[in-house]
């Protein structure tokens, strides 16, 4: 849900861009008290040639971001679109993917089948629940952890995934051997 | 006749490799490829009903976590069972070649 909201804020920021560049030139050029509000305490207040040249580079970083508002031509702004919008979704693209790659989001989850387990345990009895269905669920948990250690993330979900269809067809052969036995037990007494 | 042991083919594999080492059931799936995870641990219930092996719970450190283990090995029965599923065998076999 993050990552989602990332990227509609990465969309959005692009999308403001492009439509700065459509809008042409704001109607008054950005006075200097505009300026100081948009960047603050980030203008050096200095008079040598340094803070000058800082100061007129921030304040035409500025300018940019906010719609360029020198280039007056509709033509122009169309080819620096054209030019511009694909390199910014581009990398606004490219650094939602490293976000997203680098993102280590710890949480804590329960025990494959735990959920489950707790429902053959109370449905079977203890005998076959200690000596069949946990025994096939630990079996899984071995190899499931196993594959997270080694960061095989997918294996470890496939496994996830076998681990029910195991415990179907474990559990679809004990209720048929149970009946069977049974039907066999009944048989002889009769 | 009627207390001959009989034994499947699956309980054949199972009784082969528990004659070798006790093992336990993923260890039995690993080493055979007749044996299916989602089979081997009803097999052995079954098989342990009928005393053809016997079963014990794994010991665990202090700080192991998780469900107990269960280690399987053969019983005297079922080595017996196993010695004549392999008599019965070369027998049938040794039959086949004589009849071709």
């Amino acid at each position: 849900m993050r990552a989602l909201a990332s990227f509609f804020r990465a969309v959005d920021r692009g999308s403001t861009v492009v439509e700065n560049f459509l809008a042409g030139p704001p109607s008054r050029r950005p006075t200097k008290a505009d300026r100081v509000a948009r960047l603050g305490h980030m203008l050096p207040t200095g008079k040598h040639g340094a803070a000058v040249f800082v100061r007129q580079l921030l304040i035409q970083i500025d300018d940019v971001k906010h719609g360029l508002p020198q280039i007056k031509w509709r033509s122009v702004r169309l080819l620096l679109y054209v030019g511009f919008g694909p390199v910014l979704l581009t990398h606004d693209i490219l650094s939602f993917c490293i976000r997203l790659g680098r993102r280590t989001r710890r949480t804590i989850v329960s025990a494959p089948a735990s959920g489950v387990l707790a429902v053959i345990r109370f449905l079977v009895p203890k005998k076959a629940y200690e000596r069949i269905f946990a025994q096939a669920v630990e079996d899984f948990r071995e190899e499931y952890y196993l594959e997270l250690s080694e960061r095989r993330v997918w294996r470890a979900r496939w496994l996830h995934v076998c681990l029910y269809v195991t415990l179907l067809a474990t559990a679809a052969l004990w209720l048929g051997t149970s009946a069977a036995k049974k039907v066999f037990d009944l048989s002889k007494i009769s | 006749m009627k207390d001959m042991p009989r034994i499947s083919r699956v309980e054949f594999e199972i009784l082969s490799l528990l004659r070798a080492k006790e093992m336990y059931g993923l260890e039995l799936v690993k080493e055979s490829s007749m044996l299916k995870r989602g089979t081997v641990y009803v097999t052995l219930e079954r098989m342990t009903d009928k005393g053809y092996v016997n079963s014990r719970e794994a010991e665990r450190a202090p700080h192991e976590s998780g469900l107990p283990r269960r280690i399987y090995n053969i019983s005297g029965l079922g080595q017996r069972a196993l010695a004549a599923a392999q008599a019965a065998a070369a027998a049938y076999s040794s039959w086949e070649a004589i009849a071709q």
